[in-house]
């Protein structure tokens, strides 16, 4: 028994010894709430933890992956008890009632989702969101759907539409309305039902076209392992030779080309992808059929949206945070527009961006812009321009790559 | 190394084996995991692990996971693993939000609706439990393989229901039934009850002789079929106000809500002190008390600063030793406990 006790005395006198050393430290603490941990993850806290950090004088915790709102605000009660003195919320569909968790707790939070979350507007600590153009992203699938179905063929279309349903993550709503019109526009479609009605049907299957050779099947759900499991049916059917989906591609390629090589078929993939690794991979890595597993990607410039989330709360922090609202003094919605990328050789140059202190998009030196010590005029007008300059991928190539 | 050799009164490892069975060990192991794990934490953190607001926070994240574990204690007692503890709790809060969204949007009054969630909730998980225990006495089917069916089975209903959206309560109500503190009470009452069944009334010492030894029990005429039904429909009462608690606290429903419940669950009986084997040394108390144990782990190296991606770690480590250490029966014996 004196053993036993002896060993969980220790283990209480190592937990209690660790981490006194980083006790004396003053920085602001933020919480991050991760939706999903994937590789592109880790870049984003190598960008919070390198550049960020030192620059605003934070320390940031990571969360695991949230899967409900439940691990949302149980993360946001952990990091208030830690100290933490803001959020920056990636699980859109608790961005309403993790505002008000952090509001309680006097913490200042903000989402990276399309869409406010009208019952939240008007808290003092919600500072609103910063996430994908709802616009720029639909125009960006179009672009992407129009250049696929560009062969004059008859092609039929896998949709993995994630959180479209009643527009939890607007953005991805607007993406399939964009691919639902493409398809419409370019084949003469006739829905049976409105395209608002076939987006925010809850459960997969197959649209009524009206043209029995087009066919458009809708995966919605934001679990990719069920969606793995939901597609595989229909993709094994081999009726549908284009994939799209509104978020990653990554989970599903060992399932496409299982079935380009059973059915010796071409399966064109388009998707949602950030600057990492596995998108040059995609690009690059070959198909059973020697094509291109990936065909055209619509970039998600992550590390814009994290900066501005970022130097919003450190604003706010900083007495700013009433500039960051809109006109009514409400929660303020700032969108980051997509970077479309039709090809290897478009990907190649991107690639170069958000590697290390000089290549970042957004960089400690830049920071200054978007920070009120540094700059006093920032406010939601200055950072929405300066979100609009961003949008001109070539320029940031430019001026980023030597 | 013989049985004989093992059973020596001489050999470290039976001494061991004494003291770690000991009945006041099993008893006092888990508070002392408790006050132990609150003494390191709040010496690395400067006291702040102790403070009221962070204790009532624990309290808050603790009690879904408690108020069905202390409903899942009674079939645990039996001997018997529920594997569809989390997907009972998730379908009744999926289907009872939908009722009182669908009240709410026929004009129906918010206090009507809340009593008619209610109640769906706590009829539909009993009666789900109370099913699946005569599935398991009826066809003579090992109640892990028909709750293992029944999770993967109440799973397809939820997404057949939802799909890819999400409920969502109004926060105002929420946060009224919150203010009122109707999910402690909730807790409360239903903790109660359940000390008063399992430790002061004969279906308690029913359901442990049973973890015990089956055989015996069936032998003085206390039929497995029966208590198992009542320890079901017990627990399926903790789930359907689980389910509750879950509403207050976060007011939505989708595909991921409480992904990880049945393993929390399970994590925190074992961890409050029950054998996986149930039997004698089961306490109705242990699911709180692990419940409150895995939460404060959780919130405690959050605030020291511990990388996200070893906390999911360390719980399954914890859970793993703890069931391994669980694991160990008495030689030789018939039954769980002879």
């Amino acid at each position: 028994m004196k053993k036993i006790f002896a060993l969980l005395l220790s283990m209480a006198m190592i937990l209690a010894v660790l981490p006194l050393t980083s006790l004396a430290q003053e920085k602001y603490i933020i919480g991050v709430a991760f939706q999903n941990v994937t590789s592109d993850t880790e870049i984003q806290k190598d960008y919070y933890t390198n550049e960020l950090a030192p620059a605003l004088g934070m320390e940031f915790i990571f969360s695991e992956a949230i899967k409900d709102t439940e691990t949302l605000v149980t993360f946001i009660e952990n990091c208030y008890a830690k100290g933490a003195v803001g959020i920056i919320n990636y699980y859109t569909a608790g961005r309403g009632r993790g505002a008000e968790a952090a509001d309680q707790y006097e913490m200042f939070f903000i989402t990276q989702a399309s869409k406010l979350d009208d019952a939240t507007l008007d808290l003092e600590y919600n500072l609103g969101n910063c996430g994908a153009s709802v616009d720029g992203m639909a125009r960006a699938y179009t672009a992407a759907m129009e250049s696929v179905l560009a062969d004059g063929e008859n092609h039929s279309v896998l949709m993995c539409t994630t959180a479209a349903v009643g527009q939890v993550a607007a953005s991805h709503y607007y993406s399939t309305q964009a691919m639902l019109e493409t398809m419409q526009n370019k084949y003469n479609l006739t829905y049976s039902k409105s395209i608002d009605e076939i987006i925010n049907t809850d459960s997969p299957g197959e649209v009524d076209t009206g043209n029995p050779n087009i066919k458009i099947f809708l995966v919605p759900g934001t679990d990719n392992d069920k969606t793995l499991a939901t597609i595989s049916t229909p993709l094994q059917s081999g009726d549908y030779d284009i994939f799209v989906a509104v978020s990653g591609y990554a989970n599903y390629t060992s399932a496409i080309a299982e079935v380009e090589r059973a059915k010796n078929m071409d399966i064109k993939v388009v998707a949602t992808a950030s600057i990492e690794k596995q998108t040059l991979t995609g690009f690059t890595t070959l198909d059973p059929l020697g094509n291109p597993i990936l065909n055209a990607v619509i970039l998600n410039p992550l590390n814009v949206a994290n900066a501005f989330c970022a130097a919003a709360i450190y604003n706010a922090l900083n007495g700013g945070a009433e500039a960051l609202k809109d006109a009514d003094g409400n929660a303020a919605q700032l969108f980051v527009n997509p970077w479309p990328c039709p090809d290897a050789e478009t990907y190649a140059n991107i690639a170069k961006l958000d590697t290390e202190h000089d290549t970042y998009v957004i960089n400690a030196d830049d920071l200054q812009r978007l920070m009120v010590t540094s700059n006093p005029d920032a406010n939601h007008d200055s950072y929405a321009e300066y979100l609009m300059e961003l949008a001109d991928i070539d320029a940031i190539i430019a001026r980023k790559i030597k | 190394m013989t049985d004989v050799a093992i059973r020596e009164p001489s050999s470290l490892r039976n001494k061991l084996l004494s003291v770690w069975e000991n009945r006041w060990t099993t008893r006092l192991m888990p508070f002392v995991i408790l006050l132990l794990i609150a003494f390191a934490f709040s010496l690395a953190t400067g006291g702040r692990f102790l403070a009221s607001r962070n204790l009532t926070i624990i309290l808050n994240q603790a009690l879904v996971v408690a108020t069905v574990a202390t409903g899942g204690t009674f079939i645990f007692a039996t001997g018997n693993v529920n594997l569809a503890m989390g997907a009972t709790t998730v379908l009744c809060e999926t289907v009872s939000a939908m009722a009182f969204l669908a009240i709410l949007d026929a004009g129906g009054s918010v206090e009507l609706g809340l009593v008619v969630m209610f109640v769906i909730s706590v009829i539909l998980a009993v009666f789900i439990m109370g099913f699946s225990a005569i599935l398991s006495t009826k066809l003579n089917v090992r109640v892990l393989y028909v709750t293992i069916v029944m999770m993967t089975l109440l799973a397809a209903i939820q997404q057949a229901l939802l799909g890819g959206s999400t409920l969502t309560i109004p926060s105002k109500i929420t946060r009224m039934l919150a203010n009122n503190n109707v999910h402690y009470i909730i807790f409360g009452v239903f903790f109660a009850f359940a000390v008063v069944i399992f430790h002061f009334t004969k279906i308690g010492r029913t359901l442990r002789f049973i973890g015990t030894n089956e055989i015996c029990a069936h032998q003085t005429g206390k039929f497995k079929k029966d208590y198992l039904l009542l320890a079901f429909v017990i627990g399926g009462l903790g789930m359907g106000l689980g389910a509750m608690v879950a509403i207050i606290r976060s007011g939505s429903v989708s595909i991921t809500t409480l992904s990880s419940l049945n393993m929390d669950t399970m994590l925190a009986i074992v961890l409050g002190g029950m054998s996986v084997f149930g039997g004698s040394k089961s306490f109705v108390y242990a699911g709180v008390i692990g419940a409150v144990t895995v939460t404060a782990l959780q919130n405690g190296m959050v605030m020291v600063g511990v990388d996200s991606n070893l906390i999911q770690g360390v719980r399954g480590l914890l859970f793993l030793l703890l069931v391994a250490a669980a694991q160990k029966r008495p030689h030789g014996l018939p039954a769980p406990e002879g």
